[in-house]
């Protein structure tokens, strides 16, 4: 068999691999694990905190914090797990709950449906993405929180309980209770 | 031996080490915290025993033992040079530059030169060889 | 399910579903099908009253604020400055104090365990031998992910062969055994998983059920 002639690149590697190596110090495998998670870091940070600067300011924070503890952290549970919780607490100390998402004088009246018309049409999303945007703001933050990992993120309930260090059952009740208010918020918009 | 200067000693390791083929960079020493300065009310003093840069850590052990120099350095393979060559000639320059420094103050304590090599980068083109 | 915490306003459907569920089942990105929920009139009525809300977070997703990937400079900064080291072990020289960080070693013989077929390196620790009659002898511990196409000695064999040559041949390190412990299978190339809703991140690579 030939051996490859370049170095193997480390974009492949599973999460697990590339976390032995940045705990033992390589720093290139840590800025794979930085490239892969930081958009929906930043995603859920921009949701739970209200803007953007603060948001990168977290997620900035969340990876140095987990850079300087990764010699402590024991796999015993994902590090998609792990660096959602340091960003879960790195928002919650900042204690920002801050301006929603889109200001709320952005946000138009819906318009009327008539379908044919493309740019209107979506206008009209966007318009709505925005009321929810601001809805989202107005939640409870663990509902927010539970909201935006399950929606926006796709994780498992169980996934959402070890982020958040909540039961199972507490993660569905806070689900179902901002589903019971964002869809009263949405209600303009049907 | 307070009238040399051991900013102008670590400078010169420095541009020694930094001037050794193969070398691409000094590793910073985390910040050091200068707790002999301890009492409020005498002046803080900073102890001749130890100073660093990025990369260079001097200290003159008194004495007698001389000069004790140590450098971090970051190294770049290329074919033919093994991270120990490049190592090596650092050494032999650093300790070269140190000795002829302490000379042109009329110095000639013993320098002892340990090189710390914290960092391997490839050339992106070649294979590692 | 009963509905076991006391704030949560759930409802009881007239068909006896609960609100909760019901809704569940209509936002799961993968629905089961459920022959009850095809007919029922008030299932119907409750999952319509969440068209809105299920558009609006479709939109949502769609305008997920985008992370400028030029911020992790920042973070690699602070990174590299707090560099962990690790053990510094002797170069290969008699007499010159010449030492080189673990984790610069460990970089350059995982690389060249990678450059092995089939094989991809996950911990790679050094030491200095005791038992060497070299004062400057480093002994390596490697743990690999190894496909399992071929016997796993002579993968492992390969592997050592490597490490030692790049221990000798780009560092300059004196390398009297080379430990390998296999921890996983290394799966052939997969097709990524599906993705699922919005900007979620990929499902884990390497192929272990997840776990928690």
């Amino acid at each position: 068999m030939n051996e490859r002639t370049d170095s193997a690149p480390q974009s492949d590697l599973p999460d697990g691999v590339l976390t032995v190596r940045a705990a033992e110090g390589d720093d290139d495998a840590f800025a794979v694990l930085i490239h892969r998670h930081s958009q929906p870091l930043y995603t859920l940070a921009y949701y739970m905190i209200g803007n953007a600067q603060d948001a990168e300011e977290a997620v900035q924070d969340a990876f140095v914090s987990a850079w300087r503890r990764l010699p402590d952290y024991r796999h015993d549970s994902e590090f998609r797990t792990w660096i959602y919780r340091i960003t879960v607490n790195r928002c919650l100390t900042m204690r920002r709950r801050g301006r929603p998402a889109i200001p709320l004088e952005a946000v138009p009246e819906p318009a009327t449906d008539d379908g044919w018309d493309s740019p209107a049409r979506a206008a009209e999303q966007k318009a709505a993405a925005a009321a929810l945007a601001c809805a989202l703001g107005n939640l409870e933050g663990g509902q927010r929180l539970c909201w935006v990992l399950r929606e926006l993120q796709g994780l498992s309930y169980k996934e959402i309980a070890h982020v958040t260090h909540a039961s199972e059952p507490t993660v569905r009740g806070r689900l179902f209770r901002a589903r019971l208010s964002l869809k009263e918020a949405m209600a303009p918009w049907r | 031996m307070a009238a040399l200067g051991t900013a102008d000693l670590i400078t010169a390791a420095e541009r020694a080490a930094l001037a050794t083929p193969g070398v691409t960079g000094l590793q910073p020493f985390l910040a050091r915290r200068l707790t002999e300065a301890v009492s409020p009310v005498l002046p803080p003093t900073i102890p001749e025993r130890a100073q660093t840069s990025a990369g260079v850590r001097a200290e003159h052990a008194p004495g007698g033992s001389g000069w004790s120099i140590e450098v971090r350095c970051m190294v770049m393979v290329t074919e033919g040079h093994r991270v120990l060559d490049t190592a090596r000639i650092a050494h032999d320059q650093i300790q070269s530059a140190v000795q002829a420094h302490l000379a042109e103050h009329g110095a000639q304590d013993p320098v002892t030169v340990t090189v710390t090599v914290t960092r391997i980068t490839v050339p992106p083109a070649g294979r590692v060889p | 399910m009963a509905v076991d915490h006391p704030l949560s306003p759930d409802e009881e459907l007239t068909c006896g579903r609960l609100l909760s569920q019901v809704w569940d089942q209509a936002l799961n990105p993968a629905p089961a099908e459920d022959p009850h929920t095809m007919t029922c009139p008030s299932c119907h009525e409750a999952i319509a009253s969440l068209a809105a809300l299920k558009a609006a977070t479709r939109a949502l997703r769609g305008q997920a604020p985008t992370y400028l990937q030029s911020l992790a400079h920042g973070v690699m900064n602070i990174v590299r400055s707090e560099a962990r080291l690790g053990r510094l072990l002797p170069l290969a020289d008699p007499v010159l104090d010449l030492r080189i960080a673990e984790s610069a070693a460990a970089k350059v013989l995982r690389q060249a365990a990678d450059n092995v077929p089939g094989v991809r390196a996950a911990a790679c620790r050094l030491a200095p031998a005791d038992n060497s009659d070299a004062a400057d002898g480093v002994a390596v511990a490697l743990t690999l992910a190894a496909s399992l196409d071929r016997p796993l000695p002579e993968r492992t064999d390969e592997v050592r062969r490597a490490v030692i040559h790049a221990a000798e041949r780009t560092i300059g390190l004196h390398v009297t055994a080379v430990d390998i412990t296999v921890i996983e299978a290394l799966d052939p190339p997969h097709t990524p998983d599906p993705p699922s809703p919005g900007s979620a991140p990929p499902e884990t690579r390497d192929g272990r059920p997840r776990h928690g």
